[in-house]
């Protein structure tokens, strides 16, 4: 048992983020800047979301998540990607960031991101790959990451009202935000203030309806759902 | 007929698809934005039939929406047609929309013909090898998502049963959010069980082996060579400046000498070799039976 405990010690982001933060990012956009014509925004965008993403991914692996740790992260995940299938007569109502923000509470930080990219990479084997998966990836990454970040530690509390406007915020301003500009670069390589607005403006109805379906969700469920994966935690000693 | 190509090992199509995608993202020049983009349509015409034709017509609109987009946002160029509210409207930024359009019209198609031929468990065994916990996962969920939706169907017609139904939308709404509770508790309470399994099954020991067995035959290295040679000259062509454009602040090439010419040859050839292999085959097949 007392092994069992010190194997699960969450292991910090190491050397990876640092050297990703601190030599890569830049050393990227300096040679997007330089090297990469025409399309550099676009290219270089994806090379920096690669370098967000890869810290988390390589602590998970190095980590060696025992059996029920990726069981739980499995579940926490298939809900959240097949979570429209109980909604699936209410278009554009998606239950899928409201529950990554309750992971990113209960598991922490840096598992809320973890999950919140791994769930639209396989949720999109279903829905389509393409150029989207990244942006979609690290914004419910990001989504994730922001709520372990602010609820975990208590400084807010976790109570369902200020739980559920984080997580309208969090879906127009976190998964709006970058899905959005995502779906910008895609389109015409290049960023003007202008056509940023005109992307956000034209994207709020969707990112609206999400907030509003996010909103729902957290204010009833939440309560429940954090029950239930508190009490998972206690009872087989995980922490995805 | 796409077999040919599906029956490659796994590590061999990904290069494929990286090379396409990523050629097609980075290339604005006009003619290798054409090549991709037929070479792209032929290849999904061959492995989906007449459906390709429904993602042509779905990617059309995206596409015209861009070129739509970049003649609205983008005032640079040269030559301006008419003035909409104060602002220019140029020929240079029509023809760029233009080309972004198909550009992303192509990349559409080719992610169309990625997610035919990569399919998930062909992901997970080429992750398995740098990422054996990230690929266990990823597995688990593709696991776990069918077995929900049975689950969620179950609590539905329970719910049903017991009384629920459901005439109000509010209501609705209701049962489904406490579905969503009931399916979480539940599927936790048996995700242990399927840990407990696996940690009796010996998961985490060494020499662990995989469902699918791929082995890297004669044929996947000499695809493999020519996909990296072609992707080398292509790659060579565009970073040389042979086949450089630009579209502002006027459209200008560069002189379409033998070097241009050369680094559109293999970039056609690279993106058709996946075609290639399958007409290859189906024409072998035809002489075969030809001979019966």
């Amino acid at each position: 048992m007392q092994e069992t405990k010190r194997k699960l010690k969450r292991q910090p982001l190491r050397a990876a983020a640092f050297v990703s933060a601190l030599i890569l990012i830049p050393a990227t956009m300096a040679a997007g800047i330089i090297f990469f014509d025409g399309r550099k925004y676009y290219i270089t965008s994806l090379l920096l979301i690669l370098y967000i993403m890869l810290p988390f991914f390589l602590s998970f692996e190095r980590r060696k998540p025992q059996p029920k740790e990726l069981a739980a992260a499995a579940v926490m995940c298939a809900v959240a990607a097949g979570g429209r299938i109980a909604f699936f007569w209410l278009p554009q109502f998606k239950p899928t960031a409201a529950l990554i923000i309750m992971a990113g509470i209960s598991f922490g930080p840096q598992s809320g991101f973890l999950l919140g990219a791994v769930t639209a990479f396989v949720s999109n084997f279903y829905f389509g790959q393409g150029p989207w998966t990244p942006w979609q990836m690290l914004a419910l990454g990001l989504t994730g990451l922001a709520a372990g970040l602010i609820f975990k530690k208590s400084y807010l509390p976790d109570n369902p009202l200020l739980l559920s406007l984080f997580g309208a915020a969090a879906a127009i301003i976190i998964y709006g935000g970058i899905v959005n500009l995502g779906s910008l670069l895609i389109s015409t390589g290049t960023v003007t203030v202008r056509s940023l607005a005109a992307s956000y403006l034209a994207g709020l109805p969707m990112d609206a309806v999400h907030a509003a379906s996010t909103f729902i969700f957290l204010f009833f469920a939440a309560g429940p759902i954090l029950k239930i994966l508190k009490r998972i935690k206690a009872k087989y000693g995980i922490y995805v | 007929m796409s077999r040919a190509f599906d029956s490659l090992h796994p590590a061999v199509s990904f290069v494929f698809f990286l090379c396409a995608v990523g050629f097609s993202m980075c290339c604005m020049n006009p003619v290798m934005l054409l090549i991709s983009f037929i070479s792209s349509l032929l290849f999904l015409f061959v492995l989906t039939g007449e459906k390709s034709l429904k993602y042509l017509l779905f990617s059309f609109p995206a596409a015209a929406a861009v070129a739509a987009v970049n003649t609205a946002f983008n005032h640079r160029g040269a030559t301006i047609l008419l003035y909409v509210n104060g602002n220019p409207i140029t020929l240079e930024s029509i023809v760029y929309g233009t080309a972004s359009g198909i550009m992303l019209m192509s990349v559409i198609i080719w992610f169309a013909c990625l997610n035919r031929v990569m399919t998930s468990d062909k992901l997970i065994y080429l992750f398995a090898r740098v990422s054996p916990s990230l690929s266990l996962l990823f597995s688990m969920i593709l696991r776990f998502v069918p077995k929900m939706k049975r689950r969620a169907k179950h609590i539905a017609s329970a719910q049903k049963c017991s009384g629920a139904a459901a005439a109000k939308t509010a209501d609705r709404i209701k049962n489904s959010l406490s579905a969503v509770v009931i399916l979480i508790s539940w599927s936790f309470e048996d995700a242990a069980d399927t840990a407990d399994s696996m940690k009796c099954r010996g998961y985490g020991l060494p020499g662990r082996s995989v469902f699918y067995k791929y082995s890297l035959t004669l044929k996947d290295v000499s695809v493999l060579a020519a996909i990296i040679l072609f992707a080398a000259f292509s790659a060579a062509g565009g970073i040389s400046g042979a086949v450089y454009v630009s579209y502002f602040p006027a459209y200008s090439a560069a002189a379409c000498g033998g070097p241009a010419f050369f680094t559109y040859a293999a970039y056609a050839v690279l993106l058709n070799i996946p075609l290639g292999l399958c007409l290859t085959e189906e024409l072998k097949w035809c002489f075969l039976k030809s001979k019966i």
